[in-house]
């Protein structure tokens, strides 16, 4: 590295200690160099101090690494990006001048330029969920809350619908609740228009399995029969918009309902109430039975002296596994075989008044339903099922007439019995008892 | 004429030691990504480049220089100013952080205060240019080449210690 060779006997000057320690002298240099510095201690020293000066610099050098970029001041990027055309570099070459590109103006490199993009991409979808649950949750309030709604049936509105309007909500929290315990509960796309009100049975002083002499069980059986009867409608108004004379049960629900059909009718039929409006009635009344009291899971064995009797296409005896939920709210069953089977079928268990109850047949393909008088030591009733597609086939699609003839029937009807088909395929109606049994274990 | 594909090759082999290069000098990445791009496209532009990468420092060095002159005072100022701002203003609370963000602005402020050829010398020492290379980049003596490191070093390492004694004596 130096021109001249190197004396062993003088000092090394600084920088041959720092070029022999960057290891740029050349072999000859080097040794005599080293020869030197294992005898003299002077020299010891300062290659000690030279090698903590490379170290130190070095480290004191990579801590500038750690650098963010964009930290240069805008007169610094002004001078370089139209500065750089000075001819002092290498002397040789004219610089082009720095582009005037836009994209080079804003610094904006293809990596900044995905993140970017993607920021506005997420950002643009946070806003559009954001304000389509904007949007959609007052419609959803005001059409279940709406305390200006007078079409509303009065039987249908929660007892504490009055302090629930004074009270402030919270639209979004309502809807909801609402929504949930709709699903929960099992939603209905339609309910049958009310019925004539039947009345209360006293408690049977006997048990009514014999079916014999008890008037007042009879009166809640027909109660329970009636109920089933309009329970059982929207099965197959459901699918079929209409209703059938089959059963004899569906005439309470038209359509079209004639004025003679309300005349027939001690309460008159509402006027035509849409569907969303059932279903925001629906709502407010199942909010208002978040109180009621809680059951445990409960199993009922229904059984029929008929030999070949079946609800849907199972035969009895069934055993009816009441979900866990509300004393006075609808609760979903399972459908067991008295060795704790699951069969195909579900059902739904609806207290009604009077301690009587209406099972309601939940099973593609069927319609049915249980009508269970006052429990007693068992529930007397009677079961109904009927396969739709033989329901379909005796659809009516003119349904006046035909619903004046089943309200002229239903007139006619004592309350106490069960209301028979006139016509059409036969549908039976089995009488079942039930009684409460400890859950089988599944 | 350097071809585009020894272009390529150029800036696939030196492009990194480069920038990192020219960040340490000017402390700003964009910066020296920007004077590393301006250093390539003056290579290909030559007709022959004898060794390419004192070549390319030379360049990158030159470029530095040159916008270096036309704001220097303000540069420096600045960066003194935004160096202190940030070793005082940091609020990252982890200590480390802390620390390291100190110690950069301490390097940073350091390093300005060496002399130029000091400084390209050191900072391309530290690249692994060899001392063949540096002086051809800096149109030094080969025997010069050690003693302007050496006193780079030695300088860097007192300015530093100097700094660190003055930040010390502030918080005190």
């Amino acid at each position: 590295m130096t021109d001249e060779p190197m004396d062993a006997t003088e000092h090394p000057d600084e920088g041959l200690i720092h070029a022999w320690l960057d290891d740029a002298l050349s072999a000859a240099d080097a040794e005599r160099l080293a020869e030197h510095v294992r005898t003299c201690a002077e020299c010891q020293a300062r290659v000690a101090e030279a090698r903590g000066l490379i170290a130190g610099a070095s480290r004191i050098i990579a801590a500038l690494d750690d650098v963010p970029a964009g930290t240069r001041p805008g007169w610094a990027q002004g001078a370089v990006e139209g500065g750089l055309t000075s001819d002092t570099a290498a002397g040789t070459v004219a610089a082009p001048r720095a582009s005037g590109s836009l994209w080079r103006w804003l610094r904006v490199t293809p990596g900044r330029a995905a993140l970017a993009a993607t920021i506005l991409v997420a950002v643009g979808i946070t806003l559009t969920y954001d304000r389509a649950a904007m949007d959609s949750a007052p419609r959803t309030a005001v059409s279940v809350l709406n305390p200006q709604r007078t079409d509303v049936p009065a039987a249908t509105s929660p007892e504490g619908a009055a302090s629930d309007v004074a009270k402030p909500r919270d639209p979004l929290l309502d809807s909801a609740v609402a929504k949930n315990m709709m699903i929960a509960q099992g939603q209905r796309t339609m309910e049958a228009a009310r019925g004539p009100a039947i009345p209360s049975a006293p408690p049977p002083a006997a048990t009514v399995r014999t079916s014999t002499g008890a008037a007042g069980a009879a009166v809640a059986l027909g109660r329970a029969t009636e109920e089933a009867r309009r329970e059982s409608a929207p099965v197959v108004t459901d699918r079929a918009a209409v209703r059938s004379d089959l059963t004899g049960a569906t005439a309470s629900v038209s359509s079209a309902p004639s004025p003679s059909a309300e005349t027939n009718v001690p309460q008159a039929i509402p006027a035509p109430i849409s569907t969303a409006q059932r279903q925001d009635a629906a709502s407010g009344a199942m909010m208002a039975k978040t109180s009621a009291d809680a059951v445990a899971r409960s199993c009922l064995l229904v059984e029929s002296s008929d030999a070949d009797a079946r609800w849907a296409d199972q035969p009895f005896p069934l055993v009816l596994a009441i979900e866990p939920g509300a004393a006075d709210a609808p609760r979903d069953a399972a459908v067991l075989t008295p060795a704790g089977e699951v069969t195909s079928l579900r059902a739904q268990w609806s207290p009604r008044r009077g301690d009587s109850v209406v099972v309601r047949l939940r099973r593609i393909g069927y319609s049915g339903s249980i009508a269970l008088g006052p429990e007693v030591e068992a529930r007397s009733g009677i079961a109904i099922s009927a396969a739709a597609p033989t329901a379909l086939e005796e659809v009516v699609v003119s349904s006046a007439p035909v619903r004046a003839r089943a309200d002229s029937r239903r007139a006619a009807a004592p309350a106490a019995a069960a209301p028979a088909p006139a016509a059409g395929p036969p549908v039976r109606q089995l009488r079942v008892t039930a009684r409460s049994i400890g859950c089988p274990v599944r | 004429m350097v071809t585009p594909d020894r272009l390529a090759a150029l800036f696939k082999v030196y492009h990194t030691p480069l920038v990192r290069f020219l960040t340490r000098r000017l402390g700003d990445r964009d910066e020296a990504e920007e004077i590393a791009q301006e250093t390539f496209v003056r290579a290909l532009k030559q007709e022959t480049i004898a060794s390419e990468r004192s070549w390319l420092f030379a360049v990158a060095s030159n470029l530095v220089r040159d916008e270096a002159r036309r704001g220097a005072r303000e540069r420096k100022r600045h960066d003194l100013m935004r160096a202190r701002e940030e070793a005082e203003s940091s609020v990252d609370p982890e200590p480390t952080a802390m620390e390291r963000e100190e110690d950069r602005a301490l390097a940073r402020q350091a390093i300005e205060m060496l002399g130029e050829r000091d400084r390209e010398a050191l900072l391309m020492r530290e690249e692994g240019l060899g001392y063949e290379e540096i002086a051809e980049a800096l149109d030094l003596s080969l025997a010069s080449v050690g003693t302007t490191l050496s006193r780079a070093r030695r300088r860097l390492m007192e300015a530093y210690e100097s700094l660190q004694q003055e930040r010390s004596a502030e918080r005190a």
